[in-house]
């Protein structure tokens, strides 16, 4: 189980993900994850959350649809405070 | 200048020495030539004339001899002999001057000799004057191109310096213009953000001003019915009282005495004292009735004969308070609190035409560190007001998908489900050095905690966020309250 924060995802969509943060549940990994521009110098207004898996040596990323559990990914990947 | 003016003044010089070291060069030496070849042909020319005299005259004593040998001796012989000798002393003087001229040109020729063998000295001291001077002058050009091949070196290196000063200050202008840009983006990014922070703060006073109206209304409100209910039992308590007191006083005999006394005073006055003794037997009835009622009213609801404490008014009004307690005013407060807060924005359609679809499955190709710009647009208050208006849009979007409309309204289920053991259980939410601090579980719990900056700070069971210090975080799951620090040091004290 890696951590992923701070880091970038590239995804077979060609698409970089910028990891906010990340949540372990019954031992998988689910992100809050933002789209980076082509350049990785910046954030994009495309924000997601993934849930990682495993299958056959290879790690897959979804988007997580189901209503109850994404409000309880909300819920404990809370939003940073602006400390500016 | 100099250099070059010197030999122009030398090669006149030479020019001049070598018109005059060449005969032919100039009219004087061309005559003087002639002279001198003339008078060569003259000196020859008597040479000549002499040698044919000398000739004629070996041949004259050759005929001489003959002829003394023939015995002739004559007079005319006499005659041609002095006249040749004469001329032969004639052309012998005539040679003498030749040779004399001769001499003299012969001396001329060498003073010639001697001013042309001067001239040659002189012309070698001038040549090797004008190599000299060439080779000064060619020495001097080559100093020269030296010196201007060197200021070219240093020019050029005064231009690669200013090329490089050039592509320094390109640099600097660069960095400047980034630097600029930067400015202007966090200018842009401080008026957005003041602007947001105004944006809520005029919420924040507007939905405080609302809540405040909201609470002091439904304080009034409550406190209105509190008073109507404490008014409403004090009422009952007082009539019940008065009833007690009515009972408690009664006393049959003695009445019926005064009345009788009463009335055999008034039986024995006019007509108007018996209406007025039949008008007292009337509020005796009455008080009679008032004793029935009363008993009607006590008995059915159960209230025993009067003790001592009953009639303690306070321990009584205690009583009948504790029996009919109303629901806590905080409460209220707290339950109309949580209805504002579960006031959502209109969920995205958008969002939930997404949260629909199915969901795609994409493979991971390559994960790497983010650069540290990143980083910081992660932390600023542009990019979190961004998160957070989508989390709130998300939220409400789940709330449309999972709970129905009559829901909603009521806000009954729009509290979020419990959460899972094993979810707290296994949950990291370490992504920006966050730890769990303390889990507080009961009402008047509190923990102190030390911040980094040496304040120390208690927080209690309830307490919300915007009322902690910076640098921790209060979350409630159910009823615990967990505590979470990023700024926090020391332990619990």
């Amino acid at each position: 189980m890696e951590n992923r924060i701070n880091k970038i995802m590239k995804l077979s969509d060609n698409k970089n993900y910028y990891i906010l943060k990340q949540a372990i549940y019954n031992n998988e990994s689910y992100y809050t994850a933002v789209q980076v521009t082509d350049d990785m110098q910046h954030l994009t207004e495309e924000i997601s959350l993934l849930h990682e898996t495993k299958e056959n040596d290879k790690i897959y990323l979804t988007q997580v649809k189901d209503p109850k559990m994404i409000q309880l990914l909300l819920k404990y990947m809370k939003v940073p405070e602006v400390t500016e | 200048m100099n250099t070059e003016k010197q030999l122009q003044d030398s090669n006149k010089l030479l020019k001049e020495l070598m018109s005059r070291l060449n005969p032919g060069d100039s009219d004087e030496d061309k005559q003087k030539q002639e002279e001198i070849e003339e008078v060569k042909k003259s000196i020859e020319e008597y040479e000549d004339e002499i040698e044919k005299l000398k000739k004629k005259i070996d041949n004259k004593d050759n005929y001489k001899r003959h002829n003394d040998d023939l015995g002739q001796n004559t007079v005319i012989d006499e005659v041609l002999k002095e006249t040749i000798t004469k001329e032969i002393e004639t052309i012998q003087t005539f040679i003498q001057q030749c040779r004399k001229g001769q001499e003299t040109e012969t001396k001329k020729l060498k003073e010639y000799n001697s001013n042309r063998e001067t001239l040659d000295e002189e012309i070698k001291y001038i040549e090797q004057r004008l190599i000299k001077d060439e080779l000064a002058k060619k020495s001097n050009i080559a100093k020269g191109i030296h010196l201007q091949q060197e200021e070219i070196n240093n020019l050029r290196k005064e231009i690669d310096y200013r090329n490089n000063s050039i592509e320094k200050i390109d640099k600097v202008m660069e960095l400047s213009a980034e630097k600029i840009r930067q400015y202007g983006q966090n200018i842009t990014e401080s008026y957005n953000r003041l602007t947001a922070l105004k944006k809520r703060e005029q919420n924040l006073v507007e939905s405080s001003k609302e809540e405040l109206i909201n609470k002091e209304k439904s304080i009034d409100i409550y406190a209105l019915r509190i008073d109507k209910d404490k008014l409403s039992k004090l009422e009952y308590v007082l009539k019940t009282l008065k009833n007690r007191l009515q009972v408690l006083m009664y006393n049959p005999y003695e009445e019926i005495k005064k009345q009788i006394a009463e009335n055999e005073k008034v039986l024995s006055s006019n007509n108007e004292l018996e209406e007025k003794q039949s008008n007292e037997s009337v509020t005796l009835e009455k008080v009679e009735d008032k004793k029935e009622e009363n008993s009607v009213e006590v008995d059915p609801s159960g209230v025993k004969e009067p003790k001592k404490e009953d009639v303690d008014l306070n321990l009584f009004i205690n009583k009948l308070f504790q029996e009919t307690e109303a629901p806590k005013a905080t409460e209220k407060v707290e339950a109309e609190e949580k209805q504002v807060e579960h006031k959502l924005e209109h969920p995205d359609e958008n969002i939930i035409k997404a949260l629909r679809k199915n969901a795609e499955k994409l493979e991971l190709l390559d994960v790497q560190a983010a650069p540290e710009n990143l980083k910081k647009e992660k932390l600023s208050s542009m990019f979190i007001n961004k998160w957070n208006n989508w989390t709130k849009k998300v939220t409400a979007a789940t709330i449309e998908l999972v709970y129905d409309v009559a829901d909603k309204i009521s806000g009954k289920k729009n509290e979020l489900p419990e959460v899972e053991q094993s979810f707290k259980d296994n949950l990291n939410i370490d992504g920006d050095k966050e730890e769990l601090y303390k889990v507080l579980k009961n009402e008047g719990e509190y923990t102190s905690v030390n911040l980094n900056d040496g304040e120390q700070v208690y927080i209690k069971y309830g307490d919300k966020q915007e009322n902690v210090p910076e640098g921790v975080t209060v979350r409630y799951d159910g009823n615990d309250m967990y505590i979470y620090y990023s700024k926090v040091k020391g332990k619990n004290r």
